[in-house]
């Protein structure tokens, strides 16, 4: 038997270690993003807010990931209400191919979608019939966002429509014939905030897309050229446009998961 | 099962990954710690068989230790073991690769190659970074390299050459055989960003082509005017801008149909078709071409391995100016 003075000292030094570790971690994972904030002096801010190539990308960028998350809104929520209260054969294997794209490394997801959708991709006769060709449109910026990002908002509302108390569906079934009329009335406001942190989750995912943008839509300044995409090519010819972009997509991504992590707080506090 | 149990075996199968998986990296099992894929290319260069590194391009003053003419089977036994670090240009990584073995087996000299920008290789060898050779796409740095003292002998190389090609997806659906076709409307062009090397060298072309051939006054002057405002309408058909010519080469020999042709060096068309990219050449005309000077010179100021290790890094500096290091170059699409 350890006397209690020992185990009083071993429960210390553990503790020690452990907050040793959370240091080393957090400074691990702050650090890197703080050395983006210093590269710039605040002096050059207000300048660089007024670069037109910066603007430009911020511009198309908020464009392209507010669409895509408003396409999300209508594919992944109906499909997430689908999953979560169906059960059907395979649907496991359904499952997991929807969330593929999130693992997906980026040039995979970047040449599936030019092996879909290019001229010479499957469904590249049908676009070349009308006469339009994807790549290096808007569109296909679109496309390669809602591909890569929209999996958040559906497990996110998948998660919401699952953990919803069954009795209250049952209940509002037993009042009204409409299953549309419950599915709105009842459901989507008991699982709205899953569904908003999921379409935060989504549209930041959007806005910070890289790789499939990149090989599949191409990079054209206005056109195809969105925020990281123009923070990549700054980086080589105008380093302080970049950090600037960089930053806007730092302090957009922080508001995004701490709003989410409220939401999220609150939806599980409810619940205690 | 215990839950703890469970963890504990999950955190044993993590840290044995780790383990397994660093020692992999390391060689332990591999034999070998360079994974770098080199494309063999046939025939080597066979420096055996020509003992006079002393090349005819590079008057240096420094003496050479020339290897023994005999037909010694074990060549290695006439030098000691050293070691070179090559500052190398991105688009001389492949060709490098391709000779460093032979080389070693030569010279008992391992080659360690760091490639980059030529423009950042230049200021990390400012900043005091150890490089004994560096190989440079564009003269410009050797020479600034020189004016800042710190090459052996004061003494840079002009050592190859290399130009812009057009490249086109295979079976070149659009037909394109002249530079004119490549301002056809619904053409679809991929180059690089003006930005990176290769893409500003397109630059410099397309307005060499306006100046000359799209010029009414200039005697060079293309009169069906397929050229007049050439600079606008190629850009006005560029559909992306990559940031790498890999990239570029990449969005072609994909042939997903995005693109119908793209502008790089003839050292990226060369190395993309040597390693089976499908992508198909098409010569830009020497009079619009823009060509990059390669420089080459040995670092004076961090050679401190002594004169066996000086006189290594110059060996491995002539090579290049010899007829296998100039057929090895013109492989790789250098010097065309």
């Amino acid at each position: 038997m350890k006397s209690a003075f020992a185990k009083s000292l071993s429960d210390k030094i553990i503790i020690a270690i452990l907050i040793l570790i959370v240091l080393t971690y957090f400074l691990f994972v702050v650090l890197p993003i703080m050395a983006v904030f210093l590269r710039i002096e605040p002096s050059q801010v207000n300048a660089q807010l007024h670069n037109a190539a910066i603007i430009e990308a911020i511009k198309l960028s908020l464009f392209t990931a507010g669409t895509a998350t408003l396409i999300a809104l209508v594919l992944a929520v109906p499909t997430a209400y689908f999953m979560a209260t169906r059960n059907f054969h395979g649907k496991a294997v359904l499952d997991t191919l929807i969330d593929l794209p999130i693992v997906l490394p980026p040039a995979v997801a970047g040449v599936a979608l030019l092996y879909a959708f290019a001229p010479r991709g499957l469904l590249g006769p049908i676009f070349n019939h009308f006469g339009y060709i994807l790549p290096g449109s808007t569109i296909a910026v679109i496309i390669a966002e809602t591909f890569v990002a929209s999996p958040f908002l559906l497990r996110s509302a998948k998660t919401g429509f699952e953990s919803m108390d069954r009795d209250v569906i049952n209940s509002a079934k037993m009042l009204t014939d409409s299953r549309l009329r419950v599915f709105f009335t009842v459901t989507l406001p008991l699982s709205l905030r899953a569904i908003i942190s999921g379409a935060m989750m989504t549209w930041a995912r959007a806005l910070g897309e890289f790789g499939a943008t990149l090989m599949f839509a191409g990079n054209l300044p206005g056109v195809t050229q969105t925020m990281p995409l123009a923070i990549y090519v700054f980086l080589y010819s105008d380093p302080l446009a970049g950090v600037m972009l960089s930053i806007i997509l730092i302090a957009i991504a922080f508001a995004v998961l701490i709003t989410v992590k409220l939401l999220e707080q609150k939806r599980y506090g409810a619940k205690k | 099962m215990n839950n703890k149990y469970i963890a504990i075996t999950l955190a044993v199968i993590i840290i044995v990954a780790a383990v397994v998986g660093y020692l992999a990296y390391a060689g332990t099992f591999s034999g070998s710690a360079n994974t770098t894929p080199t494309p063999t290319i046939t025939p080597t260069p066979t420096i055996t068989q020509s003992p006079t590194p002393t090349a005819t391009a590079s008057p240096t003053a420094s003496p050479i230790i020339t290897p023994s003419p005999s037909p010694s089977p074990t060549p290695t036994a006439t030098y000691a073991p050293t070691s070179l670090t090559v500052f190398a240009a991105s688009s001389l990584a492949n060709v490098i690769a391709n000779m460093s073995t032979t080389f070693q087996n030569q010279y008992n000299c391992k080659i360690t190659v760091n490639s980059d920008s030529s423009s950042t290789l230049e200021q990390q060898i400012l900043a005091g970074s150890p490089a004994d050779v560096f190989m440079s796409a564009d003269t410009k740095w050797t020479t600034a390299l020189n004016n800042a003292g710190l090459l052996l002998n004061n003494n840079a190389t002009t050592f190859t050459t290399n130009k812009l090609c057009v490249i086109l997806p295979p079976g070149n659906p659009k037909g394109i055989t002249t530079m004119a076709n490549l301002v056809k409307p619904g053409v679809r062009l991929v180059v690089a960003a003006p930005t990176v090397p290769v893409g500003s060298y397109t630059n410099t072309t397309i307005w060499k082509i306006q100046l000359t051939w799209g010029n009414s006054s200039n005697p060079q002057y293309v009169s069906s005017g397929a050229y007049v405002n050439y600079n606008a309408t190629f850009y006005g058909n560029v559909k992306s801008y990559e940031t790498t010519d890999e990239n570029v080469v990449g969005d072609i020999g994909l042939n997903t149909g995005s693109y119908d042709a793209g502008i790089v060096f003839i050292s990226d068309w060369a190395y993309a078709n040597m390693t089976g990219s499908p992508v198909q050449f098409m010569a830009i005309d020497p009079a619009v071409n823009t060509v990059g000077n390669y420089g080459i010179a040995v670092i004076g100021s961090t050679i401190t391995g002594g004169t066996n290790h000086a006189n290594m890094a110059q060996i491995f500096m002539n090579y290049w100016s010899t007829t296998d290091g100039q057929n090895l170059l013109n492989k790789f699409g250098f010097g065309q």
